[in-house]
């Protein structure tokens, strides 16, 4: 035990100097270096709580404001209902950590932590601190807020000691389900591959265990919504005797952590978290196809086959198809919500700006630029980055296109289709073809950035000018026949100019 | 074969090809070196098409990269020094997504040929992105050989490769002249026993043809300069 606390002053040692070092540059970007003045750092400081004191005052009021548009009544049916829904949430979070286990290090830890003869249970309960902190203290804003709306709405009173009641046990809450969660989900990663699996049972387990005995499962969600009934000092004690539970149990499945596969299963986190904060935001493929080769790497049966065909385009679509499968699960939901969702922005701009005001096609420009068909054009877009592939693919452009974003254009056309047909002020049979001729638009706009059109006739389109332009001969086609059926002409000839565009492309 | 006359091309305000003029026949290997800087992925990039060219003409087999910029890129394949795969498709699958998109009849039986010759059959079903740098290129190579592109250019061949590949894909390239094809790579170092047949030294923005004589030695050749 004496050996454990002293790996965790070193290691509490080495997190100062990090967490000194981050604050630096936190703190210049608010304006404070080092070697300013203790008075401008003091104003700085004082303008910045200041700053958090408005933001968090108008965010309440805006809260109190809420709070009037639900009913007494259907304030308290929900309240009674949270305690089934922080079960839930902490199921879900526990299925998360079972799904991609807590415990990473970044490159530092890797070559000097992990070698060392550090304990194992001090470096989960480190990481586990270092990881719950920002979370553990969002969540209580988080929760504080959520109770106030209750409290307010219920006109419950002594509503400042609700609001701070409700933190307290929200941040409670949440350090005691990161405890167990963390707990159960390192006792998984330590198990033999057969039994891993049975730790899936745990979850509806508890759902069962929270039917028949609600009052032994529910007891956190209870302790919550006690913060806004009133004090109950019982639910305080229990969840600070369960917290030290969960906390022993996350050092000792800690202790026994197979450090080899922590440390194999942390090599992306650490390649990710290498980019840094703005990195990472910045270099959002990156990331994405870091963790799409982690998570290739993992399967043992690759999903697809690409069929044995002497024609070009069927090898491209089964190229497409093969790729779909195998990229995400999530990536067929993610192109018809993608689909939808755009539609439904769009279909709203229009309906309650107006289609004839300027600023309406502004702000449908605007969306239009921002949602660029990126998934649905992933395929066709990974040998234009890499020109070792791409010279050995077709080239006609427009072929490639064709064979390679037919498929997810497909899927994400079912989204935008239902947005369309959803939309009430406009009948679904000009809709739907203008809805999808303008999705085909984009993504041939997409495509047209990786080409010159041959002998230089024009140079790289970018996709923003592209849209741009044929955006605007969209809608002046309908303004000039003054009708919806003009703006579908101008996207067909737009869709098919593209296409001729592209089909004479090289590659840029 | 590969007819480049004129060439320039620039980075900003550096000239880094300068008026350069190159001719090789079919079944010619040529062996481009220089020193670190001196031009010579850019040449290779030049003539595979990767790079746009604003000044001089290059034409392989008399079909110009200018004018047919299509029907050009048919006749070229590059293997660069650290060549990129798509995440998502097997060593085997590329091999066929190659083979399929060019194609190449019966291509399973020079598809496993080449694997086997470059030592990656038991690795046909991983997935490129595991390989090590070796393994890539060799994977590379043997994406490049099955289509049989009438111009082969290599960046670096050489240095990820093992002492046994080495001898491999020189063995390969031989075989891809003596069928007719040109091989221009660049390398600062060749395997021991390779004759290329034309030795060109990348100084200056140009190329000095150099006799080539028994073994050759690069670094006495560098160090005329």
């Amino acid at each position: 035990m004496a050996r454990m606390w002293r790996d965790i002053l070193t290691l509490a040692g080495l997190e100062t100097i990090r967490m000194k070092r981050q604050a630096a540059y936190w703190l210049r970007l608010l304006g404070v270096e080092r070697a300013d003045s203790w008075l401008y750092k003091a104003y700085a400081v004082g303008f910045w709580v200041f700053w958090a004191f408005a933001m968090w005052a108008f965010v309440l009021e805006q809260v109190e404001l809420l709070s009037y548009e639900i009913p007494a009544r259907d304030a308290a049916a929900l309240l009674d209902a949270m305690p089934p829904l922080v079960l839930v949430a902490q199921l879900v979070y526990l299925g998360a950590l079972f799904f991609d286990p807590p415990l990473k290090l970044a490159a530092p830890d890797l070559a000097y932590v992990a070698a060392a003869p550090v304990s194992r249970g001090a470096i989960a309960l480190f990481r586990f601190f270092t990881g719950m902190l920002i979370l553990a203290f969002g969540l209580a804003l988080a929760g504080s807020l959520v109770a106030l709306l209750f409290a307010w709405s219920l006109d419950a009173p002594g509503i400042a000691l609700i609001g701070v009641r409700a933190a307290l046990v929200t941040f409670g809450l949440a350090w005691l389900s990161g405890a167990w969660g963390w707990a159960l989900a390192l006792a998984r990663q330590n198990t033999r591959s057969a039994a891993r699996h049975a730790f899936w049972l745990l979850i509806p387990a508890l759902m069962l265990a929270a039917w028949r005995f609600p009052d032994a499962i529910l007891w956190p969600g209870r302790a919550w919504t006690g913060a806004i009934d009133g004090a109950a000092w019982g639910d305080g004690a229990l969840l600070v005797a369960a917290l030290v539970a969960g906390l022993a149990a996350l050092i000792a499945a800690g202790g026994r952590a197979h450090m080899a596969r922590i440390m194999d299963h942390s090599q992306t986190y650490a390649r990710i978290r290498k980019l840094g904060i703005w990195g990472q935001l910045g270099a959002a493929d990156v990331v994405a196809r870091l963790r799409a080769q982690s998570r290739l790497a993992r399967k043992t049966n690759l999903r697809g086959r690409i069929p044995h065909t002497s024609g070009v385009a069927r090898t491209l679509l089964g190229q497409s198809a093969v790729v779909l499968v195998r990229l995400s699960p999530w990536i067929v939901l993610r192109l018809f919500a993608a689909g939808a969702t755009v539609t439904s922005i769009v279909g709203a701009l229009i309906r309650f700006g107006g289609a004839s005001s300027v600023q309406t096609w502004a702000l449908v420009f605007i969306a239009l630029i921002q949602f660029r068909p990126r998934d649905a054009m992933r395929v066709y877009q990974t040998p234009v980055e890499r020109p070792f592939l791409r010279q050995f693919l077709p080239g006609n452009a427009l072929l490639a296109f064709a064979g390679q974003a037919t498929l997810p254009l497909l899927v994400m056309g079912v989204g935008v289709a239902l947005g369309a047909v959803a939309q009430p002020w406009a009948h679904p049979a000009i809709a739907l073809p203008l809805a999808l001729g303008a999705l085909l638009g984009l993504a041939l706009c997409h495509a047209l950035e990786s080409v010159r059109v041959r002998g230089g006739v024009l140079p790289r389109i970018p996709y923003e000018y592209g849209v741009i332009a044929c955006g605007a001969a969209v809608v002046v086609g309908g303004v000039a026949v003054g009708s919806v059926w003009g703006a579908l002409v101008a996207v067909v000839l737009i869709d098919v100019a593209l296409a001729a565009l592209l089909s004479r492309g090289v590659p840029a | 074969m590969l007819h480049i006359e004129n060439l320039t091309y620039q980075y900003g305000t550096l000239t880094v090809l300068k008026d350069l003029s190159l001719r090789l026949s079919a079944g010619q290997v040529a062996l481009l070196f220089g020193e670190n800087g001196a031009g010579k992925s850019t040449l290779l990039r030049c003539v595979a098409g990767w790079t746009q060219v604003r000044t001089g003409t290059i034409a392989v087999q008399g079909v110009s990269l200018r004018e047919q910029d299509r029907a050009y890129r048919q006749q070229v394949a590059l293997v660069p020094d650290t060549p990129d795969f798509y995440d998502e498709l097997t060593a085997w699958e590329h091999l066929q997504l190659n083979a399929q998109l060019h194609r190449i009849p019966a291509w399973q039986d020079r598809a496993a040929y080449l694997l086997d010759h470059f030592r990656l059959t038991e690795q046909k079903g991983a997935l490129p992105f595991t390989f090590s740098r070796g393994m890539r290129y060799k994977l590379a190579l043997c994406l490049a050989l099955l289509i049989r592109p009438p111009l082969l250019l290599l960046d670096e061949p050489f240095a990820a490769l093992d002492a046994l590949a080495r001898q491999t894909l020189w063995q390969a390239l031989a075989e891809h002249a003596e069928q007719g094809g040109t091989v221009l790579f660049s390398s600062h170092s060749a395997p021991p026993g390779a004759q290329p047949d034309v030795l060109l030294h990348l100084r200056d923005g140009q190329i000095e043809p150099v006799e080539a004589s028994g073994e050759v030695d690069l670094t006495a050749l560098l160090s005329q300069d």
